[in-house]
This record gives structure tokens, sequence and C-alpha cells, in this order.
């Protein structure tokens, strides 16, 4: 079934509606979007890893160049920002570099970004080129597309998605993004119903009470019980210093306050 | 720099205050981290991951 989606996925290359953007450009004929991906697809990571959730490592994890959002504080932004970097995907290669780390005891494979859902026919081949058994992860910003989400359906076991920002205003001042609540809130409700769902939210400092404060709240309304991580660790990377209140880390003080809004609207919290 | 090929990388941003903020960890440098503090809430359980073959 993989194999068939990502004919589909290469196949809308001609009239890009990955995303939320809804560019419409011919991918095959050269054309480019705001995420300025072409046809094939760079990677620019592919390693065993520990940083994400415990219940996900070790994953062996495969970072895709290229995204459609424009977070001024992206932590691989040289890589997010620019499709083009990196070594070319091949998924005969990576599929095997995949299985030898999951022999070594990786419990998942999990690809990500960027964003991976603008290299949607590169994933789902890679997908095709994996045991059925393995548990996939599909690390995304949750600003795809309907019709990402049709092709993505049942290929994943585990949808970890980010939910950066509490309002449309943040969302667009640091990240470039219009309607962000909107398009994510749909993407997370579709992903509680069609699989796992593991919410993460990256605090940024000065973003406790505009941010995560109404991230959580929507969350406990909406996906009460959904698995989520937050995570206080942001540094000031790329380009946070257009931002004043990026340009450090988060207080002990602004973390002791998230943790207790978690607390207060009784999130399931996990490390 | 250009970064070698097939090797692993991991990113640490070690701050004023001695908090060392982790991108990308590595089992190797998970397990230098753990004997830099092996008490630490985030390392020592990510550490002992990595141990453990499912």
């Amino acid at each position: 079934m993989a194999r068939k989606r990502a004919e589909l996925a290469r196949a809308g290359l001609a009239d890009c509606q990955f995303c939320a953007h809804h560019c419409g450009v011919n991918r095959l004929a050269g054309e480019t979007g705001l995420c300025h991906a072409g046809v094939l697809a760079n990677f620019f990571l592919a390693q065993p890893e520990l940083t994400d959730e415990l219940e996900l490592i070790p994953t062996f994890a495969i970072a895709l160049s290229g995204c459609d959002l424009r977070c001024d504080f992206c932590i691989t932004g040289a890589e997010s920002w620019n499709p083009h970097v990196g070594s070319t995907f091949e998924a005969a290669r990576l599929a095997a570099q995949a299985n030898a780390a999951l022999a070594c005891g990786a419990k998942t494979v999990m690809l990500l970004g960027g964003e991976p859902t603008v290299h949607l026919h590169h994933a789902l081949e890679l997908v095709a080129r994996l045991p059925d058994e393995v548990k996939l992860v599909w690390k995304t910003n949750a600003h795809g597309s309907a019709q990402a989400r049709e092709l993505l359906d049942g290929m994943f076991d585990v949808w970890l998605a980010d939910f950066k920002f509490g309002n449309d205003a943040c969302a667009q001042r640091l990240a470039k993004v219009p309607d962000y609540l909107a398009i994510v809130q749909e993407n997370l409700c579709w992903a509680h119903l069609h699989g796992e769902l593991i919410v993460r939210h990256l605090l940024m400092p000065g973003h406790g009470e505009c941010c995560w404060r109404p991230v959580a709240a929507w969350l406990a309304e909406n996906l009460p019980g959904v698995k989520v991580n937050l995570r206080s660790g942001f540094w000031p990377a790329w380009k946070a210093s257009r931002h004043l209140e990026l340009r450090g880390t988060v207080a002990e003080g602004e973390r002791q306050r998230a943790w207790q809004v978690a607390g207060h609207y009784g999130l399931n919290l996990i490390p | 720099m250009k970064k070698p090929k097939n090797t692993l990388s991991t990113e640490l941003l070690i701050l004023p205050d001695g908090r060392i903020l982790v991108q990308n960890l590595t089992e190797p440098m998970a397990q230098i981290l753990r004997r830099l503090n092996p008490h630490d809430q985030f390392i020592a359980p990510r550490a002992r991951a990595a141990k453990k073959p499912s």
C-alpha cells in the first residue's frame, strides 16, 4: 500500500498541495513553492538518537532538508530553510541503514525534517521498503493538508506533532505562517482519531502565557488524555535574535510556571 | 565546517550557569553526559534506554 501511496504522492507533485500553503506549483516541471522543494529530496541527518520521548527511543532518525514553515528560532534552520543541503535521499539505502539500526536495538524509525510532509513521495517510498512490523514515527509540524493526511493514513504508527504557538499572531511573527491555529488543531484532531498522537510543545522564553497556556487549555478541552511532551530546552538558534524575547533560554521561574499550567489543566505529560 | 559522512552528530549548548542543552543526542554522548551528571533527569533514562535492545 505504501508503494501505491508513494506513486500517488509523486503524481501529486504536478499540483503540489502537500502542506496547508496550497501553493499548487508543478514541482515535476521545476516550479517551486514556499518550501523551495523540488522532485528530489535531501537529508541532513540519519542516525540512532536518544533525544526524543522515552517510549520512542532509541530511534533511527532520518531528517529531510526543507520545510514549509520559516520559524526564526529553528534549531536546524540552515537545513530546514534550504531543501537542497545535505545528501541525496535514497530510500533503499536509508531503509538498509534503518534496518541495521533496528537490528542493533532501535525501537522505532522516525522521519522528521525540516518537515517531511514536503517530501511525502520520498517518505512513503521509504515506508514501502521497511518491514511492516517496524514502529514508524511521523515527526511533523502539523501544518499538512487534507491531501497529505489522506496519503499518510495508516502509514505511520505514531504522529509526533508540534503545537508551537498558542495564537496566530505569534505564529505569523515568528514563523511567517497564517491561520496557524485552525490548521494545526485540525491535523491534531485527525491524528488522534487515526492513530497514536504525541503532542510536543517547545516552551519559548516570554511565550508561556501567550502560547503555552492556550495550547495547554485547548489540548485539555479537545484532546483530553493525549500524550504531551513539554520541552523547556529552548536555545536561541538560527535567527532567533531577530526577536528580543528569544535571545536567551527559558528562565527557571518560567519553566516552573509552565509545569504549573500543565498541572492546572491536568495534561498527560510524558518524558 | 562540513560534516564528515557516516559519523554521529550531537549538538551541545553549554550555558554560563553550567547547564548543558542537547540536540540530537546519540548514545556515546549520552554516556559521557551521564558520567558528568549521573542524576540528570533527562539524560539518565535515555542513557539507560540505549543499553536495552528491545
